[in-house]
C-alpha cells in the first residue's frame, strides 16, 4: 500500500499558520485528517489531538464523549500559554476561554480493518473521495452529505456540544483505485466541478508525487478553477504501483521511513556479516596457532 | 457581483465604520445610557470581536483593515489600522458582564474610542471620506481580486443633508470591484423594545430616520445570508443590512474570515 500526504497553508501564510493536520500510522494502516477552524482558539493544537486519538485508538468511533482526556490536554495547553503570554495576548486567551470559545475542528479518518477492507469516520466537511482506475469520481463522502460552507460540523475543544453527528462508511480498496482524504477546499471543488468536463483534476491529484508539485497544483486550482484559498491537505492511498500511474518514488515520510528502515536493515546485515567474518578470522588464527603448537610438540 | 472573496491575509478586506457623534447622540435611552455610549460601545465591540475572530492564540491575522470615521460638524478618522495595529493600540479596558460566559465571571472589553456627542450630522461628508478611502484601498491592490469593502454606519437619525448623503452613498455604489460594489450597512441606535434586524421592506410605522437609513442600506448578498442564518437570523433575498435598536455586532458577523462555529 502506498500512502502519500501533502499539506499547504493559505496564500501569504506560513506553514506554522496551517490549521490542517494529518497523521498516518503506517503499521496499523490508519490515517486521519483534521481541519482546525480558523476562527477559533488554538485550532491546530486541537486538530493534532484529534488525529492522534484516531490513529492510536482503533476503538474510537468519533464519539464526542470519549474526548475527555483530549479536552483536558487542550485546556492545559491553552492555560499554560495564557500564563506565559504578554498581558494583551493573555487577555484574549482568557476572554475566549471564559466565553466558551474553544477550538473547533473537523475530522475524517480511515482504518484498514483486514486485507484491503476499510472503514471511514467523519465529522464536518473533511471528506473521503473514492476514485476509480480511470480517475473517475466514484464517491465524495463526508458527514454533512456533501455540504460545504464556512460553518461545518465540528468537535469542540471545550465541551461535548460541538455541531453535528459523526458518520461512518465502509468499503474495499480495489486494484487501481484511490482513496483520498481531503480538507474542504478540494472537497468543495470536486463537488462543484462537472466531473466529466474536468477529468484532469482527479488524475493530477491522484498522481501527485512530491510536495513542490502539490503546492504548484494547489495554486493552479486556486487560480484556474476557483478553489477556495484555504489551508489545503491531501492524503492519497492506493494499493500499489498501478499501471496507469506508476508511483516510482513516493516522497511522503512514510516512503522515507520505509527507505530508512530498509537502509537500516541493510547496514545491520552488513555489520553482522562483518562480525561473522571477524569471528571466523579469529577462530581460524587461533586454530592455526593451536595446530602450530601441537606440531612443535 | 458574487461577494465570495474571503477576507484573508492575502486579500485583506476593508471595513469602514462611520460613527455618528452629533449632539442628538447625547439623548438617553430608557436604560439610562446615552446613544453615544451605546454607539461607541457597539463600535468598540465590533473591532474587538473581529480581532478575536482572527486571533490564533498569539496574535490576530491581518485579514482586515478597519477605519473608523467620526462625524458631527466635522468628519475625521478616529482609528485606522490592520488588526495587529489596532490590537497594539488599545486605549484601555472596561469590565463587562459576559452573558454567554460558561463560568459566569466578567470579561473585559477593549476600548479604542470614547463617547462624544456634539454639533451637527455631516453624514454625507463621512460617506464621501469613506469613498475616498475605498478608492485608495482598491488602488493599492490593483490587479488583485479583493473582497468588496463594507461600510457600517452607526447613527441615531437624520443627516444634515439627506440629498447630499444619498449622493455620497450613490457614489460609493458606483465604485466597481470584481467582488461586487461596496456594501453599506446601517445600525440605528434606538430603544431595543422595538428592535428590527435585516428587514426586507420599509415599514410605514417607522420614524423618518429609520426609513432613510433603510433606504441607504445594501441588500445582504447571498453569500452572507448563510452566515446570518448561522447566527440566528432568517434572511430572504431582499433582506437589507439594517439593524434598528438591536445588537449591531451581528453586522460584522456577516463578514467571511474563514471557517467558524455556527454561533461565533
Amino acid at each position: 500500500m502506498i500512502i502519500r500526504a501533502f499539506s499547504c497553508p493559505k496564500r501569504c501564510e506560513q506553514a506554522e499558520d496551517n490549521q490542517d493536520c494529518y497523521k498516518v500510522a503506517e503499521d496499523s494502516r490508519v490515517l486521519a485528517l483534521s481541519d482546525g477552524m480558523s476562527q477559533s482558539l488554538f485550532p491546530r493544537e486541537w486538530a493534532e489531538l484529534l488525529v492522534k486519538r484516531f490513529c492510536e485508538d482503533d476503538t474510537w468511533s468519533l464519539e464526542e464523549k470519549d474526548l475527555v482526556e483530549e479536552r483536558e490536554q487542550w485546556l492545559h495547553e491553552a492555560e499554560k500559554r495564557q500564563r506565559s503570554a504578554e498581558p494583551r495576548v493573555a487577555r484574549r486567551i482568557g476572554n475566549a476561554l471564559q466565553q466558551g470559545q474553544g477550538a473547533g475542528a473537523t475530522l475524517v479518518g480511515l482504518r484498514f480493518t483486514g486485507g484491503d477492507a476499510w472503514e471511514a469516520y467523519a465529522l464536518g466537511d473533511s471528506s473521503l473521495v473514492r476514485v476509480g482506475p480511470r480517475y473517475e469520481l466514484l464517491e465524495l463522502w463526508n458527514s454533512q452529505g456533501g455540504r460545504f460552507d464556512n460553518t461545518p460540523d465540528y468537535f469542540d475543544a471545550l465541551s461535548a456540544s460541538g455541531a453535528g453527528s459523526p458518520s461512518q462508511c465502509r468499503g474495499t480498496l480495489a486494484e487501481g483505485e484511490y482513496l483520498l482524504l481531503v480538507s474542504d477546499p478540494i472537497g468543495a471543488l470536486l463537488a462543484r466541478l462537472e466531473e466529466d468536463k474536468h477529468p484532469e483534476v482527479l488524475r493530477a491529484l491522484c498522481t501527485l508525487q512530491e510536495e513542490g508539485a502539490f503546492r504548484d497544483y494547489v495554486e493552479c486550482l486556486r487560480t484556474e478553477y476557483g478553489m477556495t484559498d484555504d489551508d489545503t491537505t491531501l492524503l492519497i492511498v492506493t494499493l500499489g504501483e498501478s499501471a496507469v500511474s506508476p508511483v516510482e518514488e513516493p516522497t511522503f515520510h512514510l516512503a522515507s521511513r520505509r527507505n530508512e528502515r530498509e537502509t537500516k536493515m541493510f547496514v545491520q546485515l552488513l555489520l553482522a556479516v562483518f562480525l561473522l567474518l571477524v569471528v571466523l578470522r579469529i577462530f581460524s588464527a587461533f586454530s592455526t596457532r593451536l595446530d602450530g603448537g601441537e606440531s612443535k610438540r | 457581483m458574487s461577494y465570495t472573496q474571503q477576507w484573508s491575509s492575502a486579500t485583506p478586506g476593508l471595513l469602514i465604520i462611520l460613527l455618528d457623534q452629533s449632539g442628538s447622540m447625547s439623548d438617553r435611552l430608557q436604560d439610562g445610557r446615552s446613544r453615544a455610549e451605546v454607539a461607541t460601545r457597539i463600535v468598540n465591540r465590533m473591532i474587538d470581536n473581529i480581532i478575536a475572530r482572527n486571533f490564533n492564540g498569539n496574535k490576530p491575522k491581518d485579514r482586515c483593515r478597519i477605519i473608523v470615521i467620526g462625524y458631527n460638524n466635522d468628519v475625521r478618522i478616529l482609528a485606522e489600522g490592520s488588526l495587529n495595529e489596532l490590537d497594539e493600540n488599545i486605549l484601555g479596558f472596561e469590565p463587562v458582564s459576559a452573558t454567554s460566559a460558561a463560568s459566569g465571571t466578567a470579561i473585559d472589553e477593549a476600548i479604542w474610542l470614547r463617547p462624544e456627542a456634539t454639533g451637527g450630522t455631516d453624514m454625507a461628508g463621512a460617506f464621501a471620506l469613506a469613498a475616498a478611502k475605498i478608492n485608495e484601498y482598491l488602488s493599492s491592490y490593483l490587479g488583485k481580486t479583493m473582497p468588496a469593502p463594507v461600510i457600517v454606519n452607526v447613527s441615531d437619525g437624520m443627516p444634515n443633508s439627506v440629498e447630499g448623503t444619498l449622493l455620497s452613498v450613490q457614489n460609493i455604489w458606483n465604485i466597481s470591484t470584481a467582488d461586487g460594489v461596496p456594501l453599506v450597512f446601517n445600525a440605528m441606535i434606538a430603544e431595543s423594545s422595538s428592535a428590527i434586524s435585516f428587514p426586507e421592506a420599509l415599514d410605514t410605522d417607522w420614524e423618518c430616520p429609520a426609513s432613510f437609513l433603510f433606504q441607504i442600506s445594501s441588500v445582504v448578498p447571498d453569500s452572507m445570508r448563510g452566515a446570518a442564518g448561522k447566527s440566528g437570523f432568517a434572511l430572504d433575498s431582499l433582506s437589507r443590512g439594517f439593524i434598528y435598536g438591536a445588537d449591531a455586532d451581528s453586522l460584522q458577523r456577516l463578514i467571511d474570515f474563514g471557517s467558524s462555529k455556527a454561533t461565533n
